[in-house]
Protein backbone atom coordinates (compact mmCIF):
# COMPACT_ATOMS: atom_id res chain seq x y z
CA UNK A 1 0.00 0.00 0.00
CA UNK A 2 2.94 2.72 1.30
CA UNK A 3 4.60 1.55 -2.08
CA UNK A 4 1.68 2.32 -4.66
CA UNK A 5 1.46 5.62 -2.67
CA UNK A 6 5.22 6.27 -3.36
CA UNK A 7 4.43 5.38 -7.35
CA UNK A 8 1.17 7.09 -7.40
CA UNK A 9 2.95 10.46 -6.05
CA UNK A 10 5.58 10.28 -7.95
CA UNK A 11 3.77 9.56 -11.02
CA UNK A 12 1.61 12.64 -10.19
CA UNK A 13 4.38 14.82 -9.65
CA UNK A 14 6.51 13.66 -13.18
CA UNK A 15 3.31 14.90 -14.72
CA UNK A 16 2.76 18.02 -12.98
CA UNK A 17 6.68 18.58 -13.47
CA UNK A 18 5.98 18.01 -17.42
CA UNK A 19 2.75 19.80 -17.72
CA UNK A 20 5.32 22.69 -17.86
CA UNK A 21 7.57 21.89 -20.81
CA UNK A 22 9.72 24.90 -20.90
CA UNK A 23 10.62 24.88 -17.72
CA UNK A 24 11.98 21.19 -17.77
CA UNK A 25 13.87 22.09 -20.57
CA UNK A 26 15.65 25.04 -18.63
CA UNK A 27 15.94 23.15 -15.43
CA UNK A 28 18.21 20.86 -17.39
CA UNK A 29 20.37 23.67 -17.98
CA UNK A 30 20.48 25.31 -14.44
CA UNK A 31 24.68 24.34 -14.39
CA UNK A 32 24.98 27.62 -16.34
CA UNK A 33 23.90 29.80 -13.39
CA UNK A 34 26.75 27.97 -10.99
CA UNK A 35 29.89 26.29 -12.78
CA UNK A 36 30.65 28.98 -15.26
CA UNK A 37 31.17 31.76 -12.71
CA UNK A 38 33.72 29.60 -10.87
CA UNK A 39 35.08 27.93 -13.76
CA UNK A 40 36.26 31.71 -14.59
CA UNK A 41 37.13 32.96 -11.34
CA UNK A 42 39.55 29.62 -10.86
CA UNK A 43 41.05 30.84 -14.40
CA UNK A 44 41.95 33.99 -12.95
CA UNK A 45 44.17 32.49 -9.90
CA UNK A 46 46.01 30.66 -12.58
CA UNK A 47 49.60 31.15 -12.34
CA UNK A 48 51.54 29.83 -15.98
CA UNK A 49 47.81 27.68 -16.71
CA UNK A 50 47.80 25.73 -13.35
CA UNK A 51 46.52 26.44 -9.95
CA UNK A 52 49.25 25.32 -7.64
CA UNK A 53 46.63 27.00 -4.50
CA UNK A 54 44.22 24.45 -5.41
CA UNK A 55 46.55 21.85 -5.66
CA UNK A 56 48.39 22.18 -2.47
CA UNK A 57 44.81 21.62 -0.68
CA UNK A 58 42.50 18.89 -2.80
CA UNK A 59 45.91 17.43 -4.15
CA UNK A 60 44.45 18.29 -7.73
CA UNK A 61 44.82 21.42 -9.57
CA UNK A 62 41.88 20.38 -12.43
CA UNK A 63 39.32 22.81 -11.03
CA UNK A 64 36.81 21.61 -13.30
CA UNK A 65 36.66 18.46 -12.53
CA UNK A 66 36.54 19.35 -9.16
CA UNK A 67 33.83 21.55 -9.50
CA UNK A 68 31.43 19.08 -11.46
CA UNK A 69 31.69 16.40 -9.47
CA UNK A 70 30.60 18.77 -6.26
CA UNK A 71 28.28 20.40 -8.08
CA UNK A 72 26.83 17.13 -9.00
CA UNK A 73 26.66 16.21 -5.22
CA UNK A 74 25.41 19.21 -4.43
CA UNK A 75 22.70 18.84 -7.01
CA UNK A 76 21.39 15.72 -4.75
CA UNK A 77 21.21 18.05 -1.50
CA UNK A 78 19.19 20.66 -3.21
CA UNK A 79 16.87 17.81 -4.67
CA UNK A 80 16.60 16.89 -1.01
CA UNK A 81 15.84 20.19 0.54
CA UNK A 82 13.89 21.07 -2.26
CA UNK A 83 11.96 17.59 -3.64
CA UNK A 84 10.68 16.90 -0.20
CA UNK A 85 10.38 20.31 1.90
CA UNK A 86 9.49 22.92 -0.73
CA UNK A 87 6.70 20.22 -2.60
CA UNK A 88 4.78 20.31 0.91
CA UNK A 89 4.69 24.18 0.43
CA UNK A 90 3.62 24.08 -3.09
CA UNK A 91 0.73 21.56 -1.17
CA UNK A 92 -0.17 24.70 0.91
CA UNK A 93 0.02 27.71 -1.43
CA UNK A 94 -2.30 25.48 -3.87
CA UNK A 95 -4.80 24.15 -1.30
CA UNK A 96 -4.45 20.62 -1.76
CA UNK A 97 -2.24 19.81 1.47
CA UNK A 98 -5.12 18.95 3.35
CA UNK A 99 -6.34 16.68 0.37
CA UNK A 100 -3.06 14.37 0.37
CA UNK A 101 -2.65 14.75 4.30
CA UNK A 102 -6.21 12.81 4.59
CA UNK A 103 -5.22 10.14 1.99
CA UNK A 104 -5.41 6.70 3.31
CA UNK A 105 -1.76 6.36 3.33
CA UNK A 106 1.26 7.18 5.66
CA UNK A 107 2.52 10.63 5.25
CA UNK A 108 6.37 9.87 4.30
CA UNK A 109 5.02 7.96 1.74
CA UNK A 110 3.95 11.19 -0.01
CA UNK A 111 7.52 13.01 0.84
CA UNK A 112 9.42 10.23 -0.64
CA UNK A 113 7.12 9.91 -3.49
CA UNK A 114 7.53 14.04 -4.29
CA UNK A 115 11.35 13.65 -3.96
CA UNK A 116 11.25 10.99 -6.57
CA UNK A 117 10.37 13.21 -9.13
CA UNK A 118 13.99 16.11 -8.13
CA UNK A 119 15.96 12.57 -8.03
CA UNK A 120 15.05 12.10 -11.28
CA UNK A 121 15.86 15.36 -12.53
CA UNK A 122 18.93 15.77 -10.71
CA UNK A 123 20.21 12.77 -12.42
CA UNK A 124 18.95 13.44 -15.52
CA UNK A 125 20.95 17.23 -14.94
CA UNK A 126 23.58 15.07 -13.84
CA UNK A 127 24.25 13.36 -16.93
CA UNK A 128 24.20 16.71 -19.17
CA UNK A 129 26.96 17.79 -16.97
CA UNK A 130 28.85 14.88 -17.34
CA UNK A 131 28.80 14.69 -21.28
CA UNK A 132 29.33 18.51 -21.76
CA UNK A 133 32.24 18.05 -18.97
CA UNK A 134 33.44 15.23 -21.02
CA UNK A 135 33.18 17.76 -24.47
CA UNK A 136 35.12 20.03 -22.95
CA UNK A 137 37.75 17.86 -22.31
CA UNK A 138 37.34 17.14 -18.20
CA UNK A 139 38.20 13.82 -17.45
CA UNK A 140 37.40 10.86 -14.60
CA UNK A 141 39.07 8.46 -13.35
CA UNK A 142 35.96 6.52 -11.65
CA UNK A 143 36.62 3.64 -8.72
CA UNK A 144 32.67 2.61 -8.98
CA UNK A 145 33.22 0.66 -5.92
CA UNK A 146 33.80 3.26 -3.70
CA UNK A 147 31.53 5.43 -5.24
CA UNK A 148 28.65 2.94 -4.20
CA UNK A 149 29.88 2.75 -1.20
CA UNK A 150 29.72 6.71 -0.30
CA UNK A 151 26.72 6.69 -2.51
CA UNK A 152 24.59 4.58 -0.28
CA UNK A 153 24.42 6.00 2.90
CA UNK A 154 24.92 9.83 1.26
CA UNK A 155 21.15 8.39 0.45
CA UNK A 156 20.15 7.79 3.44
CA UNK A 157 21.73 11.38 4.91
CA UNK A 158 19.58 13.19 2.17
CA UNK A 159 15.90 11.56 2.89
CA UNK A 160 16.90 12.44 7.09
CA UNK A 161 17.48 15.94 5.63
CA UNK A 162 14.74 15.86 3.57
CA UNK A 163 12.31 15.24 6.50
CA UNK A 164 13.61 17.74 8.37
CA UNK A 165 13.54 20.26 6.06
CA UNK A 166 9.32 19.15 5.61
CA UNK A 167 9.00 19.73 9.32
CA UNK A 168 10.09 23.53 9.08
CA UNK A 169 8.06 23.95 5.85
CA UNK A 170 5.02 22.57 8.01
CA UNK A 171 5.53 24.41 11.00
CA UNK A 172 7.00 27.92 9.41
CA UNK A 173 4.81 27.77 6.15
CA UNK A 174 6.90 30.46 3.74
CA UNK A 175 10.25 28.97 4.48
CA UNK A 176 11.70 29.54 0.78
CA UNK A 177 14.22 31.44 1.78
CA UNK A 178 15.33 29.75 5.08
CA UNK A 179 15.49 26.36 2.45
CA UNK A 180 17.58 28.31 -0.06
CA UNK A 181 19.72 29.85 2.54
CA UNK A 182 20.21 26.58 4.36
CA UNK A 183 21.28 23.99 1.49
CA UNK A 184 23.34 26.60 0.24
CA UNK A 185 25.27 27.01 3.52
CA UNK A 186 25.68 23.68 3.71
CA UNK A 187 26.28 22.30 0.26
CA UNK A 188 29.07 25.32 0.71
CA UNK A 189 29.98 24.24 4.26
CA UNK A 190 30.63 20.49 2.60
CA UNK A 191 32.81 21.51 -0.25
CA UNK A 192 30.81 21.76 -2.72
CA UNK A 193 33.33 24.30 -4.21
CA UNK A 194 36.48 24.38 -2.52
CA UNK A 195 38.58 21.84 -0.40
CA UNK A 196 37.09 22.06 3.17
CA UNK A 197 40.50 21.77 4.01
CA UNK A 198 40.88 25.39 3.25
CA UNK A 199 38.30 26.19 5.36
CA UNK A 200 39.70 28.25 8.75
CA UNK A 201 39.41 26.42 11.98
CA UNK A 202 35.64 27.08 13.09
CA UNK A 203 34.32 26.59 9.52
CA UNK A 204 36.29 23.49 9.32
CA UNK A 205 35.04 22.01 12.83
CA UNK A 206 31.35 22.69 11.83
CA UNK A 207 31.94 21.30 8.02
CA UNK A 208 33.33 18.00 10.03
CA UNK A 209 29.67 17.44 11.47
CA UNK A 210 28.38 17.26 8.43
CA UNK A 211 27.81 14.09 6.95
CA UNK A 212 27.48 15.69 3.41
CA UNK A 213 30.94 16.56 3.78
CA UNK A 214 32.14 12.66 3.98
CA UNK A 215 30.11 12.17 1.10
CA UNK A 216 31.44 14.85 -1.04
CA UNK A 217 35.16 14.34 -0.03
CA UNK A 218 34.16 10.52 -0.53
CA UNK A 219 33.08 10.97 -4.13
CA UNK A 220 35.99 13.16 -5.34
CA UNK A 221 38.50 10.60 -4.22
CA UNK A 222 36.13 8.07 -5.80
CA UNK A 223 36.13 9.66 -9.14
CA UNK A 224 39.38 12.10 -9.40
CA UNK A 225 41.62 10.72 -7.07
CA UNK A 226 41.73 13.66 -4.73
CA UNK A 227 43.28 13.72 -1.35
CA UNK A 228 40.68 12.75 0.95
CA UNK A 229 40.47 14.37 4.25
CA UNK A 230 40.55 11.29 6.42
CA UNK A 231 41.57 7.66 5.27
CA UNK A 232 38.75 6.39 3.12
CA UNK A 233 36.85 4.18 5.37
CA UNK A 234 37.26 6.36 8.44
CA UNK A 235 35.19 8.83 6.26
CA UNK A 236 32.42 5.96 5.24
CA UNK A 237 32.32 5.22 9.15
CA UNK A 238 31.83 8.79 10.02
CA UNK A 239 29.41 9.24 6.93
CA UNK A 240 27.42 6.06 8.04
CA UNK A 241 27.05 7.50 11.78
CA UNK A 242 25.80 10.54 10.68
CA UNK A 243 23.64 9.70 7.94
CA UNK A 244 21.53 7.42 10.58
CA UNK A 245 21.65 10.27 13.08
CA UNK A 246 20.60 12.56 10.43
CA UNK A 247 17.77 9.87 9.46
CA UNK A 248 17.06 9.54 12.87
CA UNK A 249 16.52 13.47 14.19
CA UNK A 250 14.62 14.23 10.81
CA UNK A 251 11.79 11.50 11.51
CA UNK A 252 11.74 13.05 15.15
CA UNK A 253 11.12 16.53 13.60
CA UNK A 254 8.87 15.58 11.16
CA UNK A 255 6.63 13.68 13.60
CA UNK A 256 6.40 16.40 16.03
CA UNK A 257 6.03 18.82 13.45
CA UNK A 258 3.29 17.02 11.47
CA UNK A 259 1.22 16.33 15.10
CA UNK A 260 2.24 20.13 16.08
CA UNK A 261 -0.05 21.60 12.78
CA UNK A 262 -2.60 18.76 13.22
CA UNK A 263 -3.34 19.46 16.62
CA UNK A 264 -3.28 23.06 16.25
CA UNK A 265 -5.53 22.89 12.76
CA UNK A 266 -2.80 24.82 10.56
CA UNK A 267 -2.05 22.33 8.26
CA UNK A 268 -2.52 24.68 5.19
CA UNK A 269 -1.92 27.88 6.46
CA UNK A 270 0.20 29.56 4.11
CA UNK B 1 -2.41 61.48 -9.46
CA UNK B 2 -4.10 58.43 -9.95
CA UNK B 3 -1.25 56.99 -11.75
CA UNK B 4 0.92 57.84 -9.02
CA UNK B 5 -1.53 55.87 -6.72
CA UNK B 6 -2.03 52.72 -8.02
CA UNK B 7 1.82 52.48 -8.63
CA UNK B 8 2.17 53.71 -4.35
CA UNK B 9 -0.11 51.26 -3.19
CA UNK B 10 1.55 48.82 -5.82
CA UNK B 11 4.92 49.35 -3.86
CA UNK B 12 3.69 49.67 -0.49
CA UNK B 13 1.30 46.23 -0.61
CA UNK B 14 4.23 44.45 -1.97
CA UNK B 15 6.49 45.44 0.82
CA UNK B 16 4.06 45.06 3.74
CA UNK B 17 3.70 41.32 2.43
CA UNK B 18 7.73 40.83 2.53
CA UNK B 19 7.50 42.41 5.73
CA UNK B 20 4.92 39.97 6.98
CA UNK B 21 7.26 37.26 6.92
CA UNK B 22 10.29 37.52 8.97
CA UNK B 23 12.27 34.67 7.31
CA UNK B 24 12.08 36.89 4.40
CA UNK B 25 13.48 40.10 5.74
CA UNK B 26 16.24 37.83 7.61
CA UNK B 27 17.51 36.35 4.16
CA UNK B 28 17.63 39.94 2.88
CA UNK B 29 20.03 40.42 5.37
CA UNK B 30 21.65 37.00 5.44
CA UNK B 31 22.19 36.13 1.64
CA UNK B 32 24.89 38.77 1.51
CA UNK B 33 27.01 36.90 3.90
CA UNK B 34 26.47 33.62 2.61
CA UNK B 35 26.83 34.88 -0.79
CA UNK B 36 29.91 36.90 0.57
CA UNK B 37 31.66 33.82 2.17
CA UNK B 38 31.07 31.47 -0.87
CA UNK B 39 32.81 33.90 -2.75
CA UNK B 40 35.69 34.97 -0.86
CA UNK B 41 36.58 31.80 0.52
CA UNK B 42 36.11 30.37 -3.09
CA UNK B 43 39.08 33.24 -4.04
CA UNK B 44 40.88 32.38 -1.02
CA UNK B 45 41.72 28.66 -1.93
CA UNK B 46 42.39 29.69 -5.35
CA UNK B 47 44.91 31.45 -3.94
CA UNK B 48 46.14 28.62 -1.54
CA UNK B 49 47.64 28.27 1.63
CA UNK B 50 50.28 30.97 0.94
CA UNK B 51 47.73 33.21 0.12
CA UNK B 52 48.62 34.22 -3.23
CA UNK B 53 47.33 36.18 -6.02
CA UNK B 54 49.21 36.78 -8.83
CA UNK B 55 47.15 35.37 -10.93
CA UNK B 56 44.63 37.29 -9.95
CA UNK B 57 46.83 40.49 -10.46
CA UNK B 58 47.96 39.98 -13.81
CA UNK B 59 44.16 39.13 -14.86
CA UNK B 60 41.82 41.69 -13.16
CA UNK B 61 44.30 44.45 -12.60
CA UNK B 62 44.39 44.45 -8.77
CA UNK B 63 44.93 41.93 -6.53
CA UNK B 64 42.15 43.39 -3.66
CA UNK B 65 39.56 40.29 -5.03
CA UNK B 66 37.61 40.75 -1.80
CA UNK B 67 36.91 44.44 -3.43
CA UNK B 68 36.37 43.28 -6.60
CA UNK B 69 34.27 40.36 -5.76
CA UNK B 70 31.82 42.76 -3.55
CA UNK B 71 30.88 45.07 -6.02
CA UNK B 72 30.33 42.68 -8.75
CA UNK B 73 28.31 40.52 -5.88
CA UNK B 74 26.62 43.70 -4.75
CA UNK B 75 25.29 44.48 -8.31
CA UNK B 76 24.29 41.05 -8.88
CA UNK B 77 21.76 41.24 -5.95
CA UNK B 78 20.00 43.71 -7.92
CA UNK B 79 19.82 41.69 -10.86
CA UNK B 80 18.68 39.04 -8.84
CA UNK B 81 15.76 41.22 -7.23
CA UNK B 82 14.27 42.07 -10.99
CA UNK B 83 14.17 38.46 -11.98
CA UNK B 84 12.73 37.59 -8.96
CA UNK B 85 9.97 40.41 -7.87
CA UNK B 86 9.70 41.92 -11.09
CA UNK B 87 10.02 38.86 -13.03
CA UNK B 88 8.21 36.38 -11.51
CA UNK B 89 5.06 39.65 -9.91
CA UNK B 90 2.54 37.76 -12.32
CA UNK B 91 3.25 34.44 -11.81
CA UNK B 92 3.27 35.43 -8.12
CA UNK B 93 0.36 36.98 -8.32
CA UNK B 94 -0.94 34.58 -10.31
CA UNK B 95 0.11 31.38 -7.33
CA UNK B 96 -1.70 33.20 -4.75
CA UNK B 97 -4.79 33.57 -6.86
CA UNK B 98 -5.41 37.13 -7.19
CA UNK B 99 -4.05 37.40 -10.30
CA UNK B 100 -7.25 38.38 -11.90
CA UNK B 101 -8.47 40.65 -9.40
CA UNK B 102 -5.64 43.11 -9.98
CA UNK B 103 -6.16 42.73 -13.70
CA UNK B 104 -9.61 43.32 -13.24
CA UNK B 105 -8.94 46.32 -11.14
CA UNK B 106 -9.50 50.13 -13.57
CA UNK B 107 -5.91 50.95 -13.69
CA UNK B 108 -3.91 49.88 -16.13
CA UNK B 109 -1.46 46.47 -15.52
CA UNK B 110 1.72 48.62 -17.05
CA UNK B 111 1.05 51.04 -13.88
CA UNK B 112 0.96 47.97 -11.79
CA UNK B 113 3.84 46.78 -12.98
CA UNK B 114 5.61 49.67 -12.51
CA UNK B 115 4.70 49.66 -8.57
CA UNK B 116 6.27 46.28 -8.85
CA UNK B 117 9.28 47.86 -9.95
CA UNK B 118 9.68 50.12 -7.27
CA UNK B 119 9.47 48.05 -4.64
CA UNK B 120 11.80 45.78 -6.54
CA UNK B 121 13.91 49.08 -7.13
CA UNK B 122 13.97 49.96 -3.51
CA UNK B 123 14.63 46.52 -1.98
CA UNK B 124 17.50 46.16 -4.61
CA UNK B 125 19.71 49.37 -3.97
CA UNK B 126 18.97 48.30 -0.53
CA UNK B 127 20.41 45.65 -0.78
CA UNK B 128 23.35 46.49 -2.73
CA UNK B 129 24.74 48.95 -0.04
CA UNK B 130 23.68 45.98 3.18
CA UNK B 131 26.01 43.24 0.40
CA UNK B 132 29.44 45.90 0.08
CA UNK B 133 28.80 46.94 3.98
CA UNK B 134 28.65 43.29 4.95
CA UNK B 135 31.87 42.00 2.18
CA UNK B 136 33.65 45.49 3.86
CA UNK B 137 33.19 44.62 7.58
CA UNK B 138 33.70 40.48 7.24
CA UNK B 139 35.04 39.85 4.57
CA UNK B 140 38.40 42.07 3.94
CA UNK B 141 36.89 44.40 0.60
CA UNK B 142 37.54 48.38 1.66
CA UNK B 143 35.24 51.12 0.12
CA UNK B 144 38.06 53.17 -1.90
CA UNK B 145 36.05 54.54 -4.65
CA UNK B 146 33.76 56.96 -6.14
CA UNK B 147 30.16 56.43 -4.13
CA UNK B 148 28.52 59.47 -6.14
CA UNK B 149 29.93 57.60 -9.61
CA UNK B 150 28.48 54.62 -8.34
CA UNK B 151 24.74 56.18 -7.66
CA UNK B 152 24.65 57.35 -11.22
CA UNK B 153 25.73 54.14 -12.92
CA UNK B 154 23.17 52.31 -10.69
CA UNK B 155 20.27 55.02 -11.44
CA UNK B 156 21.18 55.02 -15.15
CA UNK B 157 20.56 51.45 -15.18
CA UNK B 158 16.99 51.35 -13.40
CA UNK B 159 15.37 51.90 -16.86
CA UNK B 160 17.24 49.01 -19.00
CA UNK B 161 16.35 46.24 -15.09
CA UNK B 162 12.73 47.77 -15.24
CA UNK B 163 12.57 46.88 -18.81
CA UNK B 164 13.75 43.70 -18.74
CA UNK B 165 12.06 42.90 -16.01
CA UNK B 166 8.77 43.53 -17.64
CA UNK B 167 9.43 41.44 -20.82
CA UNK B 168 10.22 38.36 -18.34
CA UNK B 169 7.70 38.98 -16.35
CA UNK B 170 5.27 38.77 -19.75
CA UNK B 171 7.66 35.70 -21.10
CA UNK B 172 6.62 33.95 -17.62
CA UNK B 173 2.59 34.61 -17.71
CA UNK B 174 2.73 32.63 -21.17
CA UNK B 175 5.28 30.31 -19.68
CA UNK B 176 3.73 29.95 -16.45
CA UNK B 177 6.49 27.90 -14.49
CA UNK B 178 9.70 29.67 -15.21
CA UNK B 179 12.04 29.45 -11.80
CA UNK B 180 14.65 27.48 -13.96
CA UNK B 181 14.18 30.52 -16.83
CA UNK B 182 15.20 32.80 -13.77
CA UNK B 183 18.36 30.64 -13.35
CA UNK B 184 19.43 30.47 -16.81
CA UNK B 185 18.87 34.02 -17.62
CA UNK B 186 20.36 34.84 -14.50
CA UNK B 187 23.60 32.35 -15.03
CA UNK B 188 23.74 34.20 -18.47
CA UNK B 189 23.88 37.48 -17.15
CA UNK B 190 26.31 36.34 -14.47
CA UNK B 191 28.94 34.72 -16.71
CA UNK B 192 28.74 37.14 -19.32
CA UNK B 193 28.76 40.58 -17.11
CA UNK B 194 32.02 38.99 -15.08
CA UNK B 195 30.27 39.43 -11.83
CA UNK B 196 33.44 37.24 -10.59
CA UNK B 197 35.94 37.57 -12.34
CA UNK B 198 37.66 40.07 -15.15
CA UNK B 199 35.80 39.99 -18.67
CA UNK B 200 39.10 38.94 -19.86
CA UNK B 201 38.70 35.82 -18.91
CA UNK B 202 36.00 34.76 -21.24
CA UNK B 203 37.00 33.56 -24.91
CA UNK B 204 36.62 36.11 -27.27
CA UNK B 205 33.39 35.79 -28.69
CA UNK B 206 31.41 35.79 -25.58
CA UNK B 207 33.51 38.92 -24.43
CA UNK B 208 31.78 40.57 -28.01
CA UNK B 209 27.99 38.74 -27.20
CA UNK B 210 28.72 40.30 -23.05
CA UNK B 211 28.84 44.02 -24.31
CA UNK B 212 25.73 43.57 -25.89
CA UNK B 213 24.29 43.47 -22.77
CA UNK B 214 23.42 46.00 -20.35
CA UNK B 215 24.73 44.16 -17.25
CA UNK B 216 27.95 43.83 -18.70
CA UNK B 217 27.95 47.77 -18.88
CA UNK B 218 26.86 48.11 -14.74
CA UNK B 219 29.23 45.70 -13.72
CA UNK B 220 31.67 47.77 -15.36
CA UNK B 221 30.35 51.12 -14.50
CA UNK B 222 29.85 49.86 -10.47
CA UNK B 223 33.51 49.15 -11.13
CA UNK B 224 35.04 51.98 -12.79
CA UNK B 225 33.77 53.81 -10.15
CA UNK B 226 33.99 51.57 -6.94
CA UNK B 227 37.06 50.19 -7.19
CA UNK B 228 38.96 52.37 -9.15
CA UNK B 229 36.99 56.12 -8.47
CA UNK B 230 36.68 57.16 -11.81
CA UNK B 231 34.97 60.64 -11.50
CA UNK B 232 31.92 61.47 -14.05
CA UNK B 233 33.35 62.33 -16.79
CA UNK B 234 34.78 59.10 -17.05
CA UNK B 235 31.70 57.52 -16.69
CA UNK B 236 29.87 58.97 -19.22
CA UNK B 237 30.46 56.95 -21.68
CA UNK B 238 29.03 53.73 -19.44
CA UNK B 239 26.45 55.67 -18.50
CA UNK B 240 24.80 56.60 -21.70
CA UNK B 241 24.88 53.10 -23.41
CA UNK B 242 22.77 52.15 -20.37
CA UNK B 243 20.69 54.92 -20.54
CA UNK B 244 20.30 54.06 -24.52
CA UNK B 245 20.05 49.91 -23.52
CA UNK B 246 16.79 51.72 -21.03
CA UNK B 247 15.08 53.12 -23.67
CA UNK B 248 14.91 50.10 -26.22
CA UNK B 249 14.36 47.66 -23.07
CA UNK B 250 11.47 49.79 -22.04
CA UNK B 251 9.48 49.84 -25.24
CA UNK B 252 10.17 45.90 -25.79
CA UNK B 253 8.76 45.60 -22.20
CA UNK B 254 5.79 47.45 -22.74
CA UNK B 255 5.32 45.86 -26.16
CA UNK B 256 5.28 42.38 -24.88
CA UNK B 257 3.21 42.95 -21.40
CA UNK B 258 0.88 44.67 -24.50
CA UNK B 259 0.75 41.19 -26.27
CA UNK B 260 0.32 39.29 -23.13
CA UNK B 261 -2.57 41.63 -22.34
CA UNK B 262 -4.61 41.04 -25.12
CA UNK B 263 -3.64 37.01 -25.22
CA UNK B 264 -4.83 36.33 -21.23
CA UNK B 265 -7.86 38.69 -21.98
CA UNK B 266 -8.49 36.54 -25.34
CA UNK B 267 -8.21 33.02 -24.35
CA UNK B 268 -9.22 33.61 -21.05
CA UNK B 269 -6.26 32.32 -19.46
CA UNK B 270 -5.28 34.79 -16.44
CA UNK B 271 -5.93 32.50 -13.94
CA UNK B 272 -5.08 29.37 -15.90
CA UNK B 273 -1.64 27.87 -13.90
Amino acid sequence: MAWRAVVATAVRSLRAYFRYPFNAVMQLFNFVAWLPPLYFLGRAFMVDGSLPGLAAYAGTDDYAAFLVVGWIAAGFVYAAYWGVGFSLYEEMTTGTLEAVWLAPAPRWAVLVGRSVHMLVVTAVQAGVVLAASWLLGVRFAPDAVRAVWVLLPGLVALYGLGLAVAALVLVAKNPNNLIDMVSYGMNFLSGDRVPVASFPAPLLWLALAMPTTYAFDGIRHALLGTTPLLPFWTELVLLCALALLTAGLGWVAFRAADRRVRVGGTLGHH
Amino acid sequence: MSALRVVGATALREWRMWLRYPLFVAAFFLWPVLFGFGLVFTARALAGPEGAAAGFLSSAGTADYATFLALGTATWMILNWSLWVLGMSLRQEQWRGTLEAVWATPAPISLVMLGWAVASSAGSLVGFAVTFLQFDLLLGASWRGNALGVAVVLAASMPALYGFGVLFASLVLWAKEAQAAVFFVRGVFTICAGITYPLSMLPQQMQAFAWWLPMTHMVEGVRLAGLHGAALPELLPTVGVLLAFGAVLVVLGQRALAWCDRRVKTLGTTGVF
